[in-house]
């Protein structure tokens, strides 16, 4: 049995921190705001003494500008409005004592649900439409399925029904699966993910700026991808399971997968 | 702490004497007012504030000298008497009188004229003869002074500055709080030693104070808490538990008098992570909390994502809208560490000014083209 995974409360910050100086271009302008609001709920958690719940939720979700047909090449999609949102809801559980002194970093384990979710909307009648959403997951040591994963759509995006009954609908509430495997999608990789699928070429332009925090994010995503492919090099490789595949849905990473001096 | 030494320098002395005496009381500074020629350089040792008179007109034989040696105002001989504090000495404070603020500061907004004045030319603030604090303020200074003076050295440890100089309580929130001032980039090592200090101390009254960055005014505090500025004031004063939490996150270190109160930016994040048992991103979990502990229901505020936004006119910030109806500005000299200010949409349509500051108008035209 693996034990939680763990992040460094600088880490988390600083990741938000970039995102909002890499993204703002593409994000409502509220947005700004609402990371910033994330950045400071991350902040709590060197001083906190109990569980934080950091997240953003329906009432204040972080909103991409219109694609305007951005999602297809030479924004070519008929649908010029799409834009996209992101929620999520990481319960973090601080360890150890405060930390009192400048620079000094914190762990925290992810000590419950660690979603993020995407949704593709549009404004119809006055009203939001979901065209697509999709739940980017941490799983814990006993979940079944794999450890990162996506689940499509985002099952909470259809109507709640009771369990008992098993109504025969699409994508129902009850079937969490198919958990797919991924890399591990923070909220902020979350963001970039749904950046990159409906801005394709404006997202991939600006990242070739030359912007310092272009820099500064690729350089901190990298070892995190790169610790990802490692390791399931390495199970793959190693696993006696007859099936690579099953292999990579099985592993559970260590907690400090994401710890890095 | 000893009682403060302040110096006063005026073309009229007589004058000057009578106004600074009536804005200070005799026992909380020992006051020496001198005409410019009369300044020693023992003077400038011991004072912890020299205030320089902008307007200097009786003084007869400077216009016979040569241009170099005629500082024509406060802000000229402020310079000049900068240069006569011997270098080992932390110098003192310089700050300059004016009857003519408003005239003084120009295109600048009257709101902020005082530091970003003292910002342009040099010295460490603009103080205003009409002031009614002038006194209280002139006191707090000198005191903040003082206690830089006790406890500068070359290599000064941010969180003994912090502990002691700032009054940084020993709270979980400590850490967080030194994170906040760091970012806010203090001059305290080379730069801060190369100038005995003073670089500090102006870091501190024109890019931190005027600004809601490592500490927030009630406007500030409040919005971050979903309240109105108003209810806040008023429930700080009930004795109830919102109030006793919020004074243990007040900013009691230097220049806590200088203005109005602040609180400590980190203080107020984690009041808010109490109150939500540990959800400061819900809402509805604050709002519970703050019902809970307030001493009747709170004035919530009604943006779904509220902002503070600047008055065209004054500059002021006090009004609070929704995050959509407004776009972020970027005034001169706003630290990039403090919070983001915005204007409200209507407002930056309607002044020109405002839409140069603008930060996002490219984001409103993609909406426009919709």
């Amino acid at each position: 049995m693996t034990s939680k995974l763990q992040f460094y409360v600088f880490d988390l910050a600083a990741e938000v921190s970039l995102m909002e100086r890499l993204a703002s271009k593409f994000l409502e302008k509220e947005s700004a705001g609402i990371l910033a609001s994330v950045r400071s709920q991350i902040e709590i958690l060197k001083s906190g003494k109990q569980q934080i719940t950091i997240g953003v939720d329906e009432g204040r979700p972080i909103r991409t500008i219109a694609c305007k047909g951005g999602y297809e090449r030479n924004k070519g999609g008929e649908c010029k409005d799409l834009y996209g949102e992101i929620l999520f809801k990481w319960e973090l559980l601080p360890i150890g004592s405060p930390i009192k002194k400048q620079g000094g970093n914190r762990r925290v384990e992810v000590a419950g649900i660690a979603s993020s979710v995407a949704r593709l909307n549009v404004e119809r009648g006055g009203s939001k439409v979901t065209l697509a959403s999709w739940r980017m997951e941490f799983g814990d040591s006993v979940s079944p399925g794999s450890f990162f994963h996506v689940q499509i759509p985002d099952p909470l995006a259809s109507a709640t029904v009771e369990q008992d009954n098993l109504p025969l609908e699409k994508w129902p509430h009850w079937l969490p699966v198919p958990r797919i495997p991924i890399p591990p999608t923070t909220p902020m990789l979350a963001l970039e993910f749904t950046l990159g699928e409906i801005f394709r070429e404006e997202w991939r332009a600006h990242l070739k700026s030359g912007a310092p925090e272009v820099d500064e994010w690729r350089s901190f995503q990298r070892k995190r991808y790169s610790r990802y492919f490692e390791w399931q090099r390495k199970n793959v490789e190693t696993s006696g399971i007859g099936s690579p595949l099953v292999s990579i849905i099985d592993a559970k990473p260590s907690s400090g997968f994401f710890l890095f001096k | 702490m000893a009682i403060p030494n302040i110096l006063v320098v005026d073309d009229q002395p007589e004058s000057a004497d009578s106004s600074i005496k009536l804005a200070l009381s005799l026992e909380d500074a020992v006051v020496t007012v001198r005409h410019p020629r009369g300044i020693t350089v023992d003077d400038l040792r011991t004072c912890a504030i020299v205030v320089v008179d902008h307007y200097l007109e009786d003084w007869e034989e400077l216009y016979s000298q040569p241009p170099a040696m005629s500082p024509r105002d406060g802000f000229a001989l402020a310079a000049v008497l900068r240069s006569q504090v011997p270098a080992e000495t932390p110098g003192p404070a310089l700050a300059i009188l004016t009857a003519h603020l408003e005239k003084l500061a120009g295109d600048l907004p009257l709101q902020s004229a005082e530091h970003l004045l003292a910002w342009q030319h040099d010295v460490e603030w603009v103080f205003s003869k009409s002031d009614p604090a002038l006194g209280a303020r002139l006191l707090a200074m000198a005191d903040g002074v003082g206690a830089l003076r006790e406890m500068w050295c070359s290599s000064l440890d941010l969180d003994v500055l912090a502990s002691n100089w700032l009054a940084l309580p020993d709270v979980d929130w400590k850490g967080v709080a030194l994170d906040h001032i760091f970012h806010a980039r203090p001059p305290i090592h080379a730069v801060g030693a190369e100038t005995n200090g003073t670089s500090f101390l102006r870091w501190f009254l024109q890019r931190i104070w005027p600004y809601p960055s490592f500490l927030t005014d009630i406007h500030w505090t409040a919005t971050r808490i979903g309240v109105t500025a108003n209810w806040l004031k008023t429930e700080l004063a009930t004795g109830s538990e919102i109030s006793a939490y919020l004074d243990s996150c007040s900013y009691t270190g230097a220049f806590s008098k200088f203005g109005s109160p602040r609180w400590w930016r980190a203080g107020i994040a984690d009041f808010l992570a109490e109150i939500s048992k540990g959800q400061p991103f819900s809402r509805a979990a604050l709002n519970a909390g703050l019902l809970q502990l307030s001493s009747g229901e709170p004035e919530f505020l009604k943006e779904n994502d509220p902002v503070l936004v600047v008055e065209p006119e004054s500059m002021e910030v006090t009004r609070v809208v929704d995050a959509g109806t407004a776009i972020r500005i970027s005034p001169d000299g706003w630290p990039v560490y403090a919070e983001a200010l915005w204007a409200t949409i209507e407002d930056i349509e309607n002044y020109p000014d405002l839409r140069d500051i603008a930060q996002d108008l490219s984001l409103l035209e993609l909406e426009s083209e919709i």
